[in-house]
């Protein structure tokens, strides 16, 4: 009886701590699974972002040239260079190559690449939405556990109702709001853009400038982001409250402080982190509205510009990039669960 | 085809403005006009204040002229390389650029360009007619993607040589008055002979070396650029040191930017931002008649060059005593007061009225005006008799048409529910679909339509805006998607074509004539209704700097952003400031002088306002959201 029990308790520090050989090939198998349902459906999204700009409406080569009188010659001479005039099959199986290729094709603006014009506006929106995440995690998540631990308290009345509002709103909103108030009325901060064009240029006043400009629109995403982390992780914080484990830690005379950040966090973090990751993919496109209000050279802004002109090329490339962007944020959370919580690892 | 948007040289429509504009409307009481702020330190140096910023909604793609299309691109391209010509000021007549003189032979195709002497390349290197020649070799081979971009200049010219150090000698297929303004970009043989027609879509020319008055110092696609003046140009030095044209995708952060001094002048503003700076010290609002139109457009039998017909458009449009009485139900001055805030004049003829010698003003009898009873007696005497639901109908059909919309204009999405309440009045039922361009490019293509609402940017010479109605420009290929050619109302009238082709040939007041018979036709056919001519609005801050050169000639011509013309920008000097130019001849001596705005009280009411009714919202909110709360918790402890 005892022998069984002590069998039974080494079977589960092992499989907690992973080092068992059973549960080993059981992650290496739920790893995999993840990653190949990942990638069939970043090949579906392939295949849809091809046929989708393939039904619109509009002749690329006349969009494209923009020309009154071409000749039959000279369009099918585009057609060629574009591969448009090649059977669809076909078509599909070189915008597949070139896709692995790195090659996004050409945009029919400028001409540019458009892999070369996703790279130039990646840097700032990963500055943009990577700052903001980060800021709107940390201080959402700590008003979460703040409100939650102490609940019915005066900050957790307060700062509910506080994010509530800031939930509500929309991001666009917030920025113009933000924008007309500071930037415009107390001059306090840029009207848009990333740098400015006085040519401020290099080194610390550089970097100066740069975080000068960053400012608002960053404020705006992380005020409206943190809402809903803070909420989540309040809610899934009270949940845990009654939880029998935090008596049995109060029991051993564990302090308030000790409790809350080793037992009741940790146990409570899981819901969030899954948001984060789920929300890390969707901020990369859902920038769009912020980077445009603040004219913010990044991804959001390209596609709106592209969906403008339209600039079919381009916004295939950043669909593609959005939809891949989610898929492996996805995955990336599915991930981190399993090694975070036991329980998914079993499942 | 894209119309606006595109070549040749069509002026840029306030697309981008559209998804923005909608949310610029989201806070329109804190919109309102704030007293303009301290520069910025930086820019408060009477050195550096002779830096000139430019914002507007649009922005510079690409520095390679042979890809460039936006009207900002033209902007840029104008002031880093030279033209042989420029348009003038006062008319539009050729004036001399880099050519100080030209004559043709009398036959009319053999022209002889004299070019200007001791021009230098920004790189120091002497501008020779063989830089010239070279140009214009490079842009006329047909099917090339130079020729396409130039072929309304360069289409009949058979050969560019050059016959002496600085005499260039042209050939053309038949005389053209196009000759007399030719607008290409004159490009140095040295850089561009590197450069074949293979690589040239792929060259970005990030260091162009041109002969203007501006060089580039700094550029970054589709955000900004900043230009430097060039000391040693040939018609005097510029009277600023930089020049910086910034992008704004959101017009009312612009509009903040002009009224708090971090740009100088501002384009591409809405009517009603633009509308809001009117009280802001030392801004001056310009609101200038420009080449713009929009109509409401009929499908008039669409068929393709071959004459098949297509589509399905309602076959009472091919009937004119529909479109008249159409015509005669519009009331079009409504439109221009609410939707256009008065920054526009009720239309006519298809040549904008700023083109004076062009420009063909019907009679007053003759003219289409609101007179609902008119129209209605014009239906019931074609044979269209009210029917049940107040819907006229003629041989057992309703007159039931559709009206299309592009959903990236925000004027047009707002005028169509006002056409639409017009001709249900006279029992025209109207069915609106507002859409993307390139689905209403198709659908016009196809003759998938009966009305739709679109606009154009005519330039200073009218022969491609004529060549739109002309039997040639209807679709092409075959179904059931036709290729579209530029034809938008499927106007098909010999007639026509042979007056269009008869003022090719032509210059002058001859030409003239025939341009006005033409819009005569159109007129009276009822081909098209010209509903308004749009101005272009701008707003600059005339406390800051001064010397503009406008185009027309007059204090409400363009300031910038002129019709394929570069004039204020060599003169533009800060406030305070003498003129530094030598030169007359470059159309400084036209300058208005500094206007002072009326000034304002400073804050304003509707701001206030704004702010009190968001605190009160905000304040009202998170009270009742924490009562709940309360009440909540309280329900819990019991």
């Amino acid at each position: 009886m005892a022998e069984a029990m002590l069998e039974g308790a080494r079977a589960a520090a092992e499989e907690r701590s992973g080092t068992g050989a059973v549960t080993s090939s059981g992650l290496a198998r739920t790893i995999s699974v993840k990653v190949f349902s990942a990638a069939i459906t970043l090949f579906v999204v392939l295949v849809g972002n091809f046929f989708l700009f393939r039904v619109l409406p509009a002749d690329p080569a006349k969009n494209l040239t923009r020309n009154s009188a071409l000749t039959a010659q000279q369009l099918a001479a585009i057609n060629r260079t574009f591969g448009l005039g090649l059977p669809l099959p076909q078509q599909f199986w070189n915008y597949l190559v070139q896709t692995f290729h790195g090659n996004l094709g050409r945009s029919f603006v400028d001409q540019l690449p458009v892999a070369e014009k996703i790279g130039q506006a990646l840097w700032p929106t990963v500055l943009l939405v990577g700052t903001s995440t980060v800021l709107s995690t940390v201080i959402g998540v700590w008003i979460g556990i703040r409100g939650g631990w102490n609940r019915g308290s005066r900050f957790d009345r307060s700062s509910t109702a506080f994010v509530n509002v800031l939930y509500a709103m929309p991001d666009f909103w917030l920025g113009m709001v933000l924008l007309i108030t500071l930037a415009g009325k107390l001059a306090l901060f840029p009207d848009g853009g990333m740098h400015s064009f006085t040519g401020t240029g290099s080194g610390l006043a550089g970097l100066g400038d740069l975080l000068w400009h960053l400012a608002l629109p960053c404020i705006v995403l992380t005020l409206v982001y943190l809402a809903e982390y803070s909420l989540v992780m309040r809610s899934s914080l009270i949940d845990e409250l009654k939880a029998d484990y935090l008596l049995t830690a109060r029991a051993k005379g564990l302090r308030d402080d000790l409790v809350r950040r080793r037992h009741a966090v940790p146990n409570a973090l899981l819901p969030s982190v899954t948001l984060i990751m789920l929300n890390l993919g969707f901020v990369i496109s859902g920038a769009i509205t912020t980077e445009t209000v603040f004219s913010w050279p990044g991804l959001g802004r390209l596609s709106y510009v592209s969906l403008n002109a339209p600039d079919y090329p381009t916004l295939e490339g950043t669909f593609l990039l959005f939809s891949a962007a989610v898929i492996v944020a996805n995955l990336i959370g599915d991930l981190l669960l399993t090694l975070f919580d036991p329980r998914v690892r079993q499942a | 085809m894209l119309r606006s948007k595109s070549r040749p040289r069509l002026r840029l429509f306030a697309a981008g403005l559209a998804a923005v504009g909608g949310l610029a409307a989201a806070a329109p009481a804190l919109a309102a006009t704030a007293a303009p702020a301290a520069r910025s330190a930086a820019m408060s140096s009477p050195a550096s204040s002779s830096t000139f910023v430019v914002g507007n909604t649009d922005a510079v793609d690409t520095l390679n002229p042979f890809l460039g299309f936006t009207s900002q691109d033209y902007e840029v391209y104008g002031l880093i390389y030279d033209n042989l010509m420029d348009y003038g000021q006062l008319n539009y007549a050729g004036t001399p650029r880099l050519a100080t003189s030209w004559s043709h032979s009398k036959d009319g195709l053999t022209w002889t360009y004299h070019i200007r002497k001791g021009v230098k390349w920004s790189d120091g290197v002497p501008l020779t007619a063989a830089d010239v020649a070279y140009t214009f070799q490079r842009n006329i081979k047909p099917g090339s993607t130079e020729f396409s971009d130039n072929e309304a200049y360069v289409g009949e010219i058979t050969s560019a040589v050059a016959t002496g150090k600085y005499t260039v000698v042209m050939k053309v297929k038949h005389f053209t008055p196009v000759m007399n303004r030719l607008e290409v970009p004159i490009l140095p043989e040295h850089i561009w002979k590197n450069v074949s027609e293979k690589q040239l879509s792929s060259f970005k020319n990030l260091n162009p070396v041109g002969s203007g008055a501006f060089t580039v110092s700094s550029f970054s696609s589709n955000q900004s650029i900043r230009l430097t003046a060039n000391p040693n140009y040939w018609g005097g030095k510029p009277g600023i040191k930089t020049l910086v044209f910034q992008r704004f995708d959101n017009p009312t952060a612009e509009k903040l930017a002009l009224a708090n001094g971090t740009i100088d002048f501002a384009e591409g503003l809405t009517p009603a931002l633009w509308q809001s700076l009117k009280r802001t010290q030392g801004v001056k609002l310009i609101n200038a008649p420009a080449g713009n139109f929009d109509e409401l457009a009929f499908n008039n039998g669409a068929a393709t060059v071959t004459g098949k017909p297509i589509g399905n458009g309602n076959p009472a449009l091919k009937d004119i005593n529909v479109r008249h009485a159409i015509s005669y139900a519009l009331n079009i001055p409504v439109l221009v007061k609410k939707v256009l805030l008065n920054t526009g004049e009720v239309g006519n003829s298809i040549i904008p009225p700023i083109y004076t010698q062009f420009h063909y003003t019907p009679p007053a009898s003759q003219s289409y005006h609101f007179d609902p009873a008119k129209a209605e007696t014009i239906l019931s005497a074609d044979g269209w008799k009210m029917g049940p639901g107040g819907i006229r109908v003629k041989n057992g059909k309703q007159l039931s048409l559709r009206l299309f919309v592009r959903n990236q204009s925000p004027t047009q999405t707002q005028d169509a529910p006002y056409i639409k309440g017009w001709l249900n009045a006279i029992g025209i039922k109207v069915t609106l679909t507002a859409m993307s361009d390139s689905q209403l490019t198709a659908d016009i293509g196809n003759g998938q339509y009966d009305m739709f609402m679109w606009g154009w940017g005519v330039e200073p010479n009218p022969d491609f805006q004529l060549s739109v109605f002309t039997c040639g420009q209807r679709s092409y290929g075959s179904g059931p998607n036709y290729s579209p050619g530029w034809s938008d109302s499927f106007y098909c009238n010999p007639a026509y074509d042979k007056l269009y082709h008869q003022q090719q040939a032509l210059d002058g007041a001859p030409r003239a004539k025939v341009v006005k018979q033409m819009q005569k036709m159109l007129y009276e056919a009822d081909a098209y209704n010209v509903l308004y001519f749009y101005n272009d609005i701008q707003a600059y801050r005339s406390d800051l700097f001064t010397g503009f050169a406008p185009s027309p000639d007059k204090p409400n011509g363009l300031y910038l952003y002129q019709e394929i013309q570069w004039w204020s920008y060599r003169c533009i000097r800060p406030a305070g400031s003498s003129p530094s130019l030598t030169d007359h001849n470059i159309g400084c001596d036209h300058e208005i002088g500094a206007v002072t705005a009326p000034t304002s009280s400073g804050v304003n009411g509707g701001l206030i306002g704004g702010i009190a009714g968001a605190v009160v919202v905000l304040a009202g909110g998170i009270w009742l959201i924490s009562r709940r709360r309360r009440v909540a918790m309280a329900d819990e402890r019991e």
